[in-house]
């Protein structure tokens, strides 16, 4: 994970100056959440699927231990292979002596954030591997040496005009006319990406759940990418967080039902695929650890329920203000607010609990109901105990609470706001305010009922 | 100590108590035939409706329109609107998802309701997929745009 939220509040307001990310940002009420809400209307009581996909994760993570065992016991059965990672390190280490045992040159990559935490491109190119992302909002960011700016819509703070110049400035085609429609971008992105798929020597995935009784993996995409990515190439290598596992197919369908409506409002993505391992496939499950086991038994344990669907992002009112990169890492939005102390330590990230106003939409609209507020607010009591907050903010809130506490001083210093105002005369942009207090008003209408 | 036994000994190793995920598909339409047409085409799915036949030909000639495949669907799962595909030699993954139009032949017979209805076929699978529509992005402009990495159109035929 990028340390790089110490610059938090220079992101911010980058991303509130740029006209580009408040238009895609604007759009987002009418998009992702109008299409959640009719979605999970259709689906009868979806409150009771949440109850269920909550208890389900909480049941998964009070026995992970027993549900990887009996994953990797049946994905070794079927003659594949299951590899266990600590950290980020060893997980490049994994895939890179993977791809180097199969004399790999190139690798197609479909959609993982996984692999975003673990900085995977950047091993696989140091390794001499041509890595090339397929989703093509992944692959868009990665010809502009850039992040995702949300956990499923990556490329969402470009417009098709910087698409088409980045198309045009890496790919060497000949072209009949400039590049400007969709349409046109996503016909090329098609041509030059399926060169890709038909020509690679390995294929790496995330998942979005294990089963754990049959050993397999699903993944859900709308581009179909994730498919051409595994099936083509020799050897399949699946990169996982160990708590991305369910039970069976009964738990795996509880979250397919809500995993689509959430995210984008669909019943189901367009493509839902599985993989196994079979004799005829080179299949590898390497399983991510880097951080996650330290919140179990924790009251952070409830962020590992979460299905990266990305509703907390789309419903949050920092968020659709500022966009993802704000967060300066991977995971932008509340759930990345609330999981990246958990996973990196709260100092390089101390700024992103405050990115709230805690106002529960998140919480509201999470389908296994993570209660990222609650988190949150943890997160602020942690910085201010070690002492993480600027001495201005701990100050100012020692002030402000001793003059709470003395209700002479209170309203003196009440008194005293409220003539300034009215003296600056909105110069600061504040409103000035009515001529009598709330206070005093009530004050007055419980004399006159008297 | 491995990886794995350093993962292991942080992770919860009791045996869990019988689970049960309550199943929970759920359809209000009154015909499985129906639910599974009008759920395909809300996803961009042309649906036909044939006679029981072994030879598509001259459907693959009527309907396509650039590279077009036929595949044959195990099942259709209403709830969805989408098809099973298992992919094997005779059916590789490519064939579904590298045409321009992809035809789809499932069996009315082969309709169910719900996903629950697939896991004896899903459970066994080592690359299988349910699709549902057209491939499509809405990753530029968050705009949909159809035909992405896969098929730009899709048609399914409903067997009697």
């Amino acid at each position: 994970m990028n340390i790089e939220s110490h610059s938090f509040p220079h992101r911010a307001k980058a991303g509130l100056n740029n006209p580009t990310l408040q238009a895609a940002l604007a759009v987002f009420p009418d998009r992702f959440q109008a299409k959640r809400r009719v979605s999970l209307a259709a689906l009868g009581d979806a409150d009771a699927l949440r109850d269920a996909a909550r208890d389900m994760k909480d049941h998964v993570l009070s026995h992970l231990g027993f549900y990887l065992h009996q994953f990797e016991g049946a994905v070794e059965r079927n003659g594949g292979h299951v590899h266990w990672a600590r950290d980020a390190s060893e997980a490049q280490r994994i895939i890179v002596d993977i791809a180097r045992e199969r004399h790999a040159q190139r690798v197609t990559k479909s959609k993982s954030m996984a692999s975003e935490e673990i900085h995977l491109n950047a091993a696989l190119e140091a390794a001499g591997l041509s890595v090339t992302e397929t989703d093509l909002g992944e692959y868009i960011i990665q010809l502009r040496r850039e992040t995702p700016s949300h956990i499923i819509a990556p490329a969402v703070h470009l417009t098709r005009a910087d698409v088409a110049t980045t198309f045009t400035g890496r790919h060497a085609l000949k072209r009949e006319k400039p590049l400007a429609e969709r349409s046109e971008l996503v016909a090329e992105a098609r041509t030059v990406l399926r060169e890709h798929f038909l020509n690679a020597d390995v294929g790496i995935t995330g998942a979005n759940l294990m089963v754990a009784d049959t050993g397999q993996i699903a993944l859900v995409t709308n581009e179909g990418n994730a498919d051409l990515t595994a099936s083509v190439p020799k050897t399949h290598i699946v990169l996982v967080g160990i708590e991305k596992i369910v039970p069976s197919w009964a738990d795996a369908s509880l979250q397919l039902r809500l995993l689509a409506r959430s995210a984008t409002g669909q019943p189901l993505s367009t493509y839902t695929s599985i993989y196994g391992a079979s004799p005829q496939r080179d299949f590898h499950v390497v399983l991510l650890d880097n951080g996650r086991s330290t919140l179990l038994g924790t009251d952070k344990q409830a962020l590992l329920r979460c299905i990266r669907c990305g509703a907390c992002l789309n419903h949050c009112p920092i968020y659709l203000a500022i966009g993802g990169h704000a967060y300066g890492a991977t995971y932008a939005g509340p759930i990345g607010a609330a999981l990246s102390p958990a996973l990196d330590g709260l100092r390089p990230h101390r700024d992103l609990p405050e990115a709230s106003t805690l106002c529960g939409r998140c919480e509201a609209v999470c389908p296994v109901r993570i209660p990222l507020p609650a988190i949150l607010r943890h997160w602020r009591h942690q910085a201010g105990a070690q002492k993480l907050t600027p001495w201005a903010v701990r100050w100012g809130l020692m002030g402000w609470r001793f003059i709470n506490q003395i209700p002479w001083l209170y309203r003196s210093a009440l008194f005293c706001a409220r003539l300034a105002l009215r003296l600056s005369g909105g110069a600061f942009g504040f409103p000035a305010p009515p001529a009598a207090s709330f206070q005093s008003q009530w004050q007055r209408a419980r004399g006159s009922q008297k | 100590m491995s990886a794995r036994e350093s993962i292991m000994t942080r992770l919860p190793q009791v045996t869990p108590p019988p689970h049960t995920t309550p199943v929970c598909g759920q359809l209000s339409s009154t015909s499985l035939v129906d639910a599974f047409i009008e759920r395909a085409q809300a996803a961009q799915t042309h649906v036909e409706r044939i006679s029981a036949t072994n030879d598509f030909s001259s459907y693959v000639d009527q309907l396509r329109d650039g590279p077009t495949e036929l595949v044959v669907a195990p099942l259709g799962i209403a709830e969805f609107g989408c098809v099973v595909l298992i992919a094997d030699e005779t059916q590789p993954t490519i064939k579904a998802l590298l045409p321009d139009t992809l035809i789809v032949v499932v069996s009315v017979d082969h309709l169910v309701l719900y996903l629950e209805d697939a896991w004896p076929l899903l459970s066994q699978a080592s690359d299988a997929r349910l699709i549902l529509g057209p491939s499509r992005t809405g990753d530029i402009e968050q705009t949909m745009e159809l035909g992405a990495h896969g098929p730009k159109r899709m048609i399914i035929l409903l067997m009697e």
